[in-house]
């Protein structure tokens, strides 16, 4: 693949790393905002973003979510499936399966936008992630939402690949060397006032290696409805965790586009 | 779109024009000796503690990550020929201090450990908190300054960067510098020790400024009434050699018209610095033989053949003292397995 490929998959990569984290549907708007919540998308109603998945309700109680540039090279599917409804909470558990060989192997080169080196032993490799989650209504436009999941890998074959030692990528990524991730997170959505909503979010990381383990996530972000099929956010995530080089904090600004179709209510 | 960004910087790649150098210590110091009439001075291009690992920027191999014990195993080595050397003032290239190909081993610290040097000084001349390349990762890499007093006034000088590249490449490539500390020896005045480590692959002239720049940094220092050393890899061979280009170890293509290892048109780079400076290996003794003063190879089946690491001084340097370690016949240690750069060393006259 020519270096100007290999830069975009890169780039792409990245974008959906951090633009894929979370986003999911408020009950009080058509569009999903950037923190993962029990509710799922109506029947037949979608959502896309140039980087974020695609959502789409299967059924009122099953929601798809795909990447469908990224399937091109690492096909992955995760179904989120609404268990019911009680005394005001909403419980839901969201299960995928991917199968990210092709990408890895194509980002395992030399050259500009390789981010694994070309002497990595890269087995068949098959992911799989799994969410419980838990959703509540506090006040008429307000939601708590209560997440715990883990991802990991099956390798088929000798596995060399190396950490990507970035916030964010690091515990993202962790489970392509066999390793188990853990997360736990509590978010808080809601109306601020007409077109506008906003989210709180907070996760804590856990990953199963021997010396860099623990990562906390905090998102801040304010999501504009411009109209029935598009609008914009921009916050920010904070994030603390521990590297391989050691302990480290960022900050980084969020700017998102999304356009919705579908039916509306 | 759904970008993180982090600052107009948000990699870390970029130095300040002048800025402090990162100090170090030994965490345990060894007695410090009253200043000897010799100082014993010492330059290697350490390769990043690498070896002779076969990686993929010299295209004899395709390595890119170490693993911790493989860098400790390679300090120990670099740790031993400094020991058995035992200079007073030691300058390394390609020193890193928190890379991911080097398992993030502070080499700095760790030699300060490890040797019966007491303090250092450090400027990145490569860092990056993540390079998008050849799965490079983090990287920290430069230059740095150990001896066993005390170092004072330690300043990374940014040098000319290479001007024929893109934005994106120069965000995230060599930036080249020219670390100084002053050597406080006890009751006996101070030496200034310029550190440096010049451009390789440049072809529209920059290794030629960067010269310039440490040579007027030189004039300077010298200027102002001090005592200057300059060590360092300076990529550059001496007037007077034999060969200039057709090297047997390059095994990378060339791209397109430019070829690092053709020096036919830098043959009078490195005129003024003699001129101006006494070298440590005078262009006398290199014109009789230039073969004992070879100081690197890429190819560890091979032996050392072109010198580009250097000493100078505006003071002396005792005759005859200095020695191109190549061997054990020179030097008393194999070498060949511990860089792709041989380590010079010469005594330095204490004024």
């Amino acid at each position: 693949m020519g270096g100007s490929m290999r830069r975009m998959v890169s780039f792409l990569v990245v974008c959906i790393v951090l633009g894929g984290a979370s986003p999911a549907l408020s009950e009080h708007a058509r569009f999903s905002l950037p923190v993962e919540v029990a509710d799922t998308l109506p029947e037949g109603v979608g959502q896309i973003g140039l980087f974020q998945p695609l959502r789409y309700g299967l059924t009122d109680s099953v929601e798809l979510i795909a990447h469908p540039l990224l399937s091109l090279v690492a096909p992955a599917a995760d179904f989120k499936v609404r268990w019911g409804q009680w005394g005001g909470w909403t419980v839901s558990s969201l299960s995928g399966v991917s199968f990210p060989t092709g990408l890895v192997s194509l980002l395992a080169c030399e050259g500009t936008g390789c981010i694994y080196p070309q002497d990595a032993e890269i087995p068949f490799l098959i992911g799989f992630k799994s969410e419980l989650l838990a959703s509540f209504s506090m006040l008429e436009a307000l939601r708590g939402t209560f997440r715990l999941g883990g991802k990991s890998a099956v390798a088929l074959g000798d596995n060399t690949l190396p950490s990507v030692d970035l916030p964010l990528a690091y515990t993202r990524f962790a489970h392509l060397r066999e390793h188990v991730a853990l997360w736990a997170g509590l978010g808080l959505d809601g109306r601020i006032w007409g077109p506008l909503w906003f989210v709180l979010d907070v996760d804590g990381w856990w990953v199963s290696e021997s010396d860099a383990q623990f990562a906390l996530e905090q998102t801040g972000t304010v999501l504009w409805q411009i109209s029935e099929g598009f609008a914009l956010q921009a916050g920010w995530m904070l994030i603390w965790g521990e590297y391989p080089y050691g302990d480290e904090w960022r900050v980084l600004p969020l700017i998102d586009a999304l356009w919705a179709f579908g039916p509306t209510d | 779109m759904h970008l993180a960004l982090s600052g107009c910087d948000p990699f870390h790649t970029e130095f300040e024009a002048v800025e402090p150098a990162q100090m170090y210590a030994a965490s345990a110091q060894s007695l410090s000796e009253e200043v000897p009439g010799e100082l014993v001075v010492m330059t290697w291009n350490i390769k990043f503690g690498g070896g002779r690992i076969d990686f993929f920027f010299d295209c004899h191999g395709d390595r890119v990550l170490m693993g911790k014990s493989e860098v400790v195993q390679n300090l120990e080595g670099l740790a031993a020929k400094i020991n058995q050397v035992s200079p007073d003032i030691l300058v390394l290239n390609e020193v890193d201090v928190g890379s991911k190909r080097s398992a993030y081993v502070d080499m700095v610290q760790w030699l300060l450990d490890h040797t019966a040097l007491n303090h250092g000084a450090y400027a990145s001349q490569w860092k990056a908190d993540f390079i998008p390349s050849d799965g490079l990762g983090r990287v920290d890499s430069g230059n740095a300054i150990l001896s066993r007093w005390p170092l004072t006034g330690a300043t990374r000088i940014a040098l000319s960067l290479i001007g024929e590249q893109d934005a994106l490449t120069q965000h995230f490539y060599l930036k080249r510098n020219l670390l100084h500390a002053e050597v406080a020896l006890p009751e006996a005045g101070a030496v200034r020790v310029l550190a440096t480590h010049l451009s390789a692959y440049s072809s529209d002239g920059t290794k030629k400024t960067q010269i310039d720049e440490v040579k007027s940094w030189m004039d300077t220092f010298v200027g102002a009434g001090e005592h200057v050393i300059l060590a360092g890899d300076l990529n550059a061979i001496p007037p007077g050699s034999w060969k200039l280009k057709g090297f047997a170890d390059e095994a990378c293509p060339a791209e397109g018209p430019f070829d690092a290892g053709d020096f036919s048109a830098e043959t009078d780079w490195l005129d003024a610095l003699y001129a101006d400076f006494s070298p440590a290996v005078t262009l006398d003794e290199y014109a009789r033989n230039n073969l004992p003063h070879f100081t690197h190879t890429t190819d560890k089946e091979g032996f050392w053949n072109r010198k580009l690491d250097y000493l100078f001084t505006n003071g002396a340097f005792v005759d005859g003292s200095s020695l191109t370690h190549q061997a054990s016949w020179s030097g008393g240690m194999p070498t060949m397995p511990l860089s792709d750069h041989a380590p010079m060393s010469v005594r330095w006259v204490v004024p």
